[in-house]
């Protein structure tokens, strides 16, 4: 038990400090964008929703656990596809390309 | 042999998954790699789903699978729908919603815990027991009524309409995330006690730097709580530094600059034909809005702007330059106040009503490099510092021109841009 414990707190604090450092710089543009990816991450409660689901055996936790995996799986496929929209809205144009082959064009 | 084989892909896929995590929030934070960044968290999610069906998640009677399928259909249907529909901007609707629902989702799988015996759904060597995991599930479900109030708010409440929005966005996602942490801590899923602690802090650190941006504190761009004193005619104005303002420049295709008085005070001319040309050497056109009575006398910015030697064929009229404006990726205003005030044309009470515009606001995204929010010469309020995608920078105009051409250098060597 105190192992378990241990492991779960050595995890959430490293991962919690990742997550203060991860967001550094963000340029204004894609506050919008990066919100709703965090978003997307958050609905990664997916992977404990499923097998509760899969085990529940009562009626009240069949209710709950099915209404889990439908908001985890909502905002998963929901959030990646934002994400996207709110990316192709703001930027317009090709940024993924090579700088080069953009350069070469906007000389051209 | 299969069963030593599980055992050693699970935690093998988990930490590709929480790394793919960690990267994509990582690459979002860029305007060139925000794209690829989005896949890497699709990504992370299928990884972490792969390592739960190799874990070999019993289900248990028939009624557990379909209930599963039930679940899973309803929420992609949901989601396709949400995703797929209303506008592209986060704006208002159900979108911002999106964010609350993996902590609503933790949330009720904690209640159903609390309904049943110790070490539900499935045995884990890190869950929790007794004491400690109880106290994790009710933090998850106080965590998920939070997360389900804060979207509520950046859907309908107060920052729905404004340039807040992201801020109760992330708040909404850093809720989600601790009550995914909590339950995954509780039912021992490393990866999802992981990315859920990242999640927390990082919708935190998100909402903190927008809710500056706004000068203002998180919570209190959520519920519409007192702004800090001092800039009394406006509201929602964004204030960045040169850093962000480099970072959008650098994938910036076509930029407008539009001098003001400001410039020629500043002497700034020099360094701004100096970061015009930094980005054309990034193949950026960059050209010049001249507006005719910019400056003290007519003929003011190109006097300045022939100094710094500063082609002739890239300074524009004010027409001409609106409509390279309509499809520009950047307007950079210099130290222009009254000539990129919009109330030139749809305010008849202004003062400065029926002048020319240089109309900024056209662009994808404005920067405005000001000292402070003073009126100009005509002393009206500006209506272009208010909108989504201006942000303003505040600072002498040759330094902050100067910082932004340092960041680039720093953000793309030549050799990379070149």
């Amino acid at each position: 038990m105190t192992q378990g414990l241990l492991i779960a707190l050595y995890l959430f604090t490293l991962a919690g400090f990742l997550g203060l450092d991860v967001i550094r710089k963000v340029p204004p543009t894609l506050y919008g964008a990066l919100a709703m990816g965090i978003g997307t991450a958050a609905a990664l409660s997916i992977v404990v929703a499923l097998p509760a689901a899969a085990a529940s055996s009562s009626d009240v936790s069949a209710i709950l656990t099915v209404a889990a995996v439908a908001f985890a799986s909502a905002g998963v496929v929901g959030g990646l596809l934002r994400t996207k929209r709110a990316l192709r809205g703001r930027e317009g144009n090709p940024r993924e390309g090579n700088p080069r082959k953009s350069k070469r064009e906007g000389n051209s | 042999m299969m069963a030593s084989l599980a055992a050693f892909a699970i935690p093998v896929l988990s930490i590709i998954s929480a790394l793919f995590f960690i990267m994509g929030l990582k690459l979002m934070g860029r305007l060139r790699s925000a794209a690829r960044g989005n896949i890497l968290l699709g990504l992370g999610v299928a990884v972490a789903l792969v390592g739960l069906a190799v874990s070999g998640v019993h289900f248990g009677s028939q009624l557990g699978t379909n209930l599963v399928w039930v679940g899973v259909g309803a929420g992609v249907v949901l989601g396709l729908l949400i995703g797929l529909g209303s506008k592209v901007e986060i704006g208002a609707g159900v979108g911002p919603l999106l964010a609350s629902t993996g902590g609503i989702a933790a949330a009720a799988v904690a209640i159903a815990a609390f309904l049943h015996d110790e070490a539900w759904p499935w045995p884990s060597t890190f869950a929790l027991q007794g004491g400690p995991r109880g106290a994790a599930l009710g933090l998850a479900v106080v965590a998920g009524a939070a997360a389900l109030m804060l979207g509520s708010f950046a859907s309908v409440g107060p920052p729905a309409h404004g340039s807040g929005q992201p801020a109760a966005v992330a708040l909404a996602a850093s809720a989600s995330g601790w009550a995914a942490a909590m339950v995954g801590l509780a039912m021992g899923s490393p990866i999802v006690a992981t990315v859920g602690g990242l999640v927390a802090t990082a919708g935190w650190t998100l909402a903190v730097m927008v809710a500056a941006a706004l000068g203002r504190k998180p919570f209190d761009v959520v519920f519409g709580g007192d702004r800090r004193g001092g800039i009394d005619d406006y509201s929602n104005v964004k204030a960045c530094g040169p850093e962000e303002a480099a970072m959008v420049l650098e994938t910036a295709r076509k930029v407008v600059m539009i001098p003001g008085y400001g410039m020629a005070v500043a002497q700034a001319q020099h360094a701004l034909a100096d970061l015009a040309k930094m980005l054309a050497l990034r193949g950026a056109t960059v050209v010049y809005a001249i507006h005719p009575s910019a400056g003290l006398i007519p003929g003011h910015m190109n006097i300045l702007l022939d100094e710094a030697k500063v082609p002739a064929g890239q300074l524009m009229e004010w027409e001409a330059a609106n409509v390279e404006l309509a499809d520009a990726d950047v307007a950079l205003v210099v130290g222009a106040n009254d000539v990129v005030n919009p109330a030139t044309q749809n305010d008849s009470h202004s003062a400065v009503y029926g002048m020319p515009l240089v109309d900024a606001g056209l662009a994808r995204t404005v920067f405005v490099i000001k000292r402070s929010l003073r009126p100009g010469a005509a002393g009206v309020k500006n209506a272009l510092f208010e909108l989504p995608q201006t942000n303003m920078i505040f600072g002498d105009s040759k330094k902050v021109l100067q910082a932004i051409g340092s960041e680039l250098k720093v953000q793309t060597p030549r050799s990379a841009a070149a």
